[in-house]
């Protein structure tokens, strides 16, 4: 089993695939957050 | 070249104390928002995928878990990212199947424990959140410790004392945000410190990448054996099969049920959403590992080219291995560069600090005192116990913390004390969900089982040439398969008395 290409790979897919999760969370997670903003001034439930 | 040279200046510690009171402001700004206990502990469940992806990560991507993964890559190298795939392949088991998270927030509970009462009974909820409550802040007895060491390396500031002062005040801090804005605080400030993180990590990682060089970082070092800086199974490599296997049901089990995430799922507005967030936090997961053991194996090349640094880490009298990679940083990344990444980490530590605290405070409140108490708990009192709960643990902390060293390397300690909880709690959750002949006695058995893992941290554990069954690994592979003996024996042989009278009827 050649180690060296395996972890090549994995570091390659990780910096790659976490920058662009890191790009849709800052745009999905601003709206998100006025989301959750808005939903607890709405009136309390009953849990 | 000096050991704790450094490029942190003045302007760098102008970043790091505008960025942590930031924190503080954002706990004051949401206070009017929290009105119930739920707004306070799950947010009111109001949480959407991207943001539960943001606040997911901001709290297992911790100052502790830089600092430990990055140990692992400088101690063992390249072979030390087995532990972020098969963590990685766990969640995105868990987010594909949706398996024991799905059902739980079906459930609409606040804590792992009120599932025990749940389906065992009020007992079982009590002994479940006192090994929880004990497991969860032991785990987090080191992470000050880590912290000072982490500014020790980027600052150059060498002098224990003041840099230990630093981190209670940054404690303090938590503890003032975490108070008063409950959940919805701790939300808002992870998803900035996700962003400020994430961003730093990516730029800090393109520094090492350039300072070391892309075909060295996969050459071994001259001062290692080829086979154990790739192979994790190879003899030597300090990891091994039963290390892989320890590893694989530990961060399965910890995926699914480590509180302070699995908060997180709780706190999601459906159980679709739970269940997507732990298939996209994969990647997060991934990278909470990787990243970091890219930059200690960065530091142990550059350390290995160094001879006075090497030297430093040589011998007797050697520092710390977890001064490594902080030691490193400090060299090559630029001044304000330098600032903003140990601004972010002084995020990471107080995002994992407010979320851990919130946690184990929220568990006493909800599965010990609560349960004890005959009459019932107004949402009023709970609050007020949580809060105060957060401020002893804060106290705890800084004794255990600041004064404690532990016999055991810091991710060995991590995961020992995890196992505490853990060992009974998989195997207690996957039995209440999915084996209708699981009893209140095989809960509690495999709850008490638990307990074994505090040996993996005995004094027996270090050392040159211990026998195996003596390893840290070894117990903690021991006390999963022990739990889970534990309950199928004791629910087969002392079955719940409700079963049995349905089945004679």
């Amino acid at each position: 089993m050649n180690w060296g290409l395996l972890w090549k790979g994995v570091l390659v897919f990780t910096l790659f695939g976490y920058a662009l999760l890191v790009i849709v969370v800052i745009f999905g997670g601003a709206k998100n957050i006025v989301d959750m903003l808005r939903d607890l001034t709405k009136p309390a439930d009953q849990d | 070249m000096d050991v704790f040279a450094t490029n942190f200046r003045t302007v760098d510690w102008i970043i790091v104390c505008v960025y942590i009171c930031i924190p503080v402001v954002i706990g004051i700004i949401v206070k009017k928002y929290i009105r119930q206990l739920s707004d306070f502990i799950v947010a009111g469940r109001s949480l959407k995928l991207f943001i539960a992806i943001a606040t997911l990560t901001g709290t297992e991507l911790g100052l502790v878990t830089v600092m430990y993964n990055a140990e692992l890559g400088f101690k063992h190298g390249l072979s030390a990212f087995h532990v972020g795939i098969i963590e990685t392949l766990c969640i995105l088991a868990i987010g594909l199947t949706g398996f024991i998270v799905y059902k739980l927030r079906e459930l609409r509970i606040m804590t792992i424990p009120e599932f025990y009462e749940m389906r065992f009974g009020r007992n079982v909820r009590i002994v479940g959140g006192i090994i929880l409550a004990l497991g969860g802040i032991l785990n987090m007895g080191l992470f000050l410790q880590a912290g000072a060491r982490f500014m020790m390396g980027v600052t150059g500031y060498s002098n224990p004392a003041g840099l230990k002062l630093f981190m209670s005040v940054m404690l303090i801090m938590v503890l003032i945000y975490t108070v008063m804005g409950g959940m919805v605080s701790v939300v808002l400030n992870d998803f900035m410190q996700f962003v400020v993180l994430s961003i730093g990590m990516l730029i800090g990682s393109a520094f090492a990448i350039s300072k070391i060089g892309w075909g060295n970082l996969f050459a071994a070092p001259s001062t290692v054996d080829s086979a154990t800086w790739f192979n994790p199974v190879s003899e030597g490599s300090g990891f091994g099969t039963i290390y892989v296997i320890f590893m694989v049901v530990l961060t399965f089990s910890a995926g699914a049920l480590w509180q302070s995430g699995t908060l997180r799922a709780l706190s999601a507005k459906t159980p679709k959403i739970a269940k997507q967030l732990y298939a996209w936090s994969s990647v997060s997961y991934l990278a909470r590992r990787v990243i970091p053991m890219l930059w200690g194996i960065c530091a142990f090349v550059f350390v290995s080219q160094t001879p006075k640094l090497l030297s430093a880490f040589q011998g007797p009298d050697s520092l710390n291995s977890q001064f490594g990679m902080p030691i490193f940083m400090a060299k090559i990344l630029p001044s304000g560069f330098l600032g903003l990444i140990a601004a972010g980490m002084f995020a990471a530590f107080m995002s994992t600090h407010d979320s851990y605290l919130l946690s184990w405070s929220s568990v006493i409140t909800q599965d010990i005192v609560a349960p004890l108490k005959r009459e019932r708990l107004s949402d009023k009192s709970r609050l007020l116990i949580t809060r105060i709960c957060i401020v002893c643990i804060g106290l705890f902390l800084l004794i255990w913390g600041l004064w404690f060293e532990a016999p055991v390397s810091l991710w060995n300690y991590m995961a020992v004390t995890g196992t505490i909880y853990l060992a009974g709690a998989f195997t207690v959750v996957t039995a209440g969900l999915y084996w209708k002949k699981a009893s209140k006695t095989g809960a509690k058995i495999a709850l008490y089982a638990g307990l074994l893992a505090i040996l993996g941290i005995g004094p027996w554990t270090t050392g040159e040439n211990i026998p195996f069954y003596l390893t840290d690994k070894f117990i903690g592979v021991m006390t999963f398969l022990i739990a889970f003996l534990g309950m199928i024996i004791g629910s087969l042989l002392f079955p719940d008395e409700s079963k049995t009278e349905e089945g004679k009827k």
